[in-house]
């Protein structure tokens, strides 16, 4: 009966349907008012279908999410994958080329400030030197020592351009369409937004530590994602080697300060032997087997070694190149 | 810093008023606020966004995707873009701005899911929602679930659309424009929407209607 009727009123159902969002025209309103005083039962229908919108609204979802384990999970989501910082650490063969260069460099720096002008700004570090450069773009680099980086004045151009040799930690500020590019050892890094390439590969091994951001490296038709605490490994002819990074002091340079938390003294030895460029022996088994939780400011290997020992209650000594840890009796 | 978040959580996120309040003026001193934190603080502007809006964000999406993991999952990703695009927010009206996010995101998973040839849909054909006890001793969550499964068994766009229009609030206009179709479908498909649920929701209404028509002359219906 009532489809009788609203095929007789063709677009009486419309009507309804607009004046429940108020979208009736005035003329509308008339036609509708009209058909709704036909007849008790276009009144009843109109009713039903009105009170069918009500009743739907009335029972909306009671959903209610976790907010604060959404809040976490988001926090630890935009720690880990955005404000992209990478680090370019090239391997130890080169930062010896580097430093055994160093002269020759600053000599090319000063033809590169005549030849070029002041456009390009060239930035140097020398042995046992760090330094914070701000890029014109908010972006921030650290320097190891030994190291160089180039860069326009302004950064201007299309891509956010910086020449590398040697170590530098990067943190680059989020500039959507302008891609942050570090080319390192005819290697291209790059980072737009959250990602960032790597696209060539180097004669010398290159090594990019992901901090935080998602990247993907190219190389050739191969193509890997490198996450957070993951990183690859560039070497000429060699395909890119893609690795977790288990070394948490990576960035010990950058930050002055070791971090071993409950790491047993043999890997603690280790990586002060990696760090200073030292053979460093633990004589007594039951003091490699140690974990002491430390986390020494960067000094001098000696100083070093004496609070480990104070710590693990041993001695030590050099002798010759070596230095060896022994059981104080 | 903690006085300003509490501050901001007293004005949890509510979504009243009917479809003919549609303006979002940027003047609302909330937004202000928000925006004077973005250029401030943009950490504590992102934990103050997300703790006001993240429910309201979640719920949205829920209501279309119609499984909470799925939803707080998108939801985590609308503001995983807002995160990432800060640098662009400037003139935006954040509420306005995520419920639209919220709906796009939404429908675009449900297209996705679609396409991949997974049906969201619940039940194809329109039966009336079965009510144990009209009128009885239903609670009230019960009734919830009735009339939220009854708009679960509509067919997939006009589920769509019933949604945003119903409770996401949109105008036929907005709906038309976000589905990319025309208003007369639109309206086509909420006629079809309330047809059907009028059948499916037949008990709830003519319950209501017994009490509207008055609570004296109910106990003898029952007798029939």
């Amino acid at each position: 009966m009532l489809t009788y009727m609203s095929e007789q009123f063709e677009n009486i159902d419309t009507l309804i349907v607009r004046s429940l969002e108020n979208s009736l025209s005035s003329s509308e309103q008339t036609m509708l008012q009209k058909w709704l005083d036909e007849d008790a039962t276009h009144r009843r229908y109109f009713d039903e279908i009105r009170r069918t919108w009500t009743v739907t609204g009335e029972h909306d979802t009671h959903f209610i999410p976790d907010t604060e384990k959404n809040w976490q999970r988001f926090r630890e989501r935009i720690y880990t994958s955005d404000t992209p910082e990478l680090k370019v650490v090239s391997n130890r063969k080169m930062y010896l080329r580097i430093a055994a260069s160093i002269t020759g460099i600053a000599i090319t720096t000063l033809l590169y400030f005549t030849l070029r002008g002041p456009s390009e700004i060239t930035e140097l570090t020398a042995a046992n030197e760090k330094k914070t450069i701000s890029l014109p773009d908010g972006s921030k680099v650290y320097m190891n020592q030994n190291s160089r980086l180039r860069y326009d004045k302004q950064l201007a151009g299309a891509e956010r351009a910086i020449h590398l040799e040697g170590e530098a930690f990067f943190e680059v500020a989020n500039k959507p369409g302008r891609p942050f590019v570090v080319y390192a050892n005819e290697t291209q890094t790059q980072v737009l937004g959250t990602s960032f390439d790597v696209r060539a590969y180097a004669a010398t091994p290159v090594e990019v530590v992901v901090m935080t951001g998602k990247v993907a490296v190219s190389h050739d038709t191969h193509k890997l994602v490198v996450t957070p605490g993951r990183k690859v490994i560039f070497a000429a002819g060699k395909q890119p080697e893609e690795d977790a990074n288990n070394d948490v002091n990576y960035i010990a340079w950058k930050e002055n300060k070791f971090v071993f938390e409950n790491i047993q003294v043999s890997g603690i030895v280790q990586t002060l032997e990696h760090f200073y460029g030292v053979k460093i022996i633990v004589t007594d088994p039951g003091i490699d087997s140690m974990h002491p939780s430390w986390s020494p400011e960067i000094s001098t290997l000696p100083k070093l070694l004496d609070q480990l020992a104070f710590i693990t209650n041993a001695g030590w000594i050099k002798e010759g190149n070596t230095y060896k840890i022994y059981r104080k009796n | 810093m903690q006085a300003v978040l509490r501050t901001f959580s007293s004005t949890a996120p509510t979504y009243t008023g009917g479809n003919t309040d549609k303006g979002y003026f940027c003047a609302m001193p909330e937004n202000a606020a928000l925006q004077k934190l973005l250029r401030e603080n943009e950490q504590l502007f992102m934990e103050t966004l997300f703790r006001n809006w993240f429910p309201f964000v979640c719920k949205t999406i829920y209501r279309i995707v119609q499984d909470t993991a799925t939803a707080e999952d998108l939801a985590q990703d609308v503001f995983i873009k807002i995160w990432n695009r800060r640098a662009e927010l400037q003139e935006v009206y954040f509420k306005a701005y995520l419920h639209k996010a919220a709906i796009n995101i939404a429908l675009d998973y449900v297209d996705k899911q679609k396409r991949r040839g997974v049906h969201m849909e619940l039940g194809e054909q329109h039966e009336p929602v079965r009510v144990e006890n009209p009128g009885g001793g239903m609670s009230l969550q019960q009734t919830t679930r009735h009339i939220q499964q009854a708009v679960d068994q509509l067919p997939e766009k006009c589920r769509e659309i019933f949604i945003l229009s119903r409770y996401e609030e949109l105008s036929y206009k907005e709906i038309a424009s976000t589905l990319k179709i025309s208003v007369k479908t639109v309206e086509n498909q909420m006629v079809t929407a309330l047809k059907k649920l009028r059948i499916s929701l037949q008990e709830y209404l003519q319950v209501t209607i017994l009490f509207i028509a008055g609570a004296a002359i109910y106990p003898l219906l029952l007798q029939c």
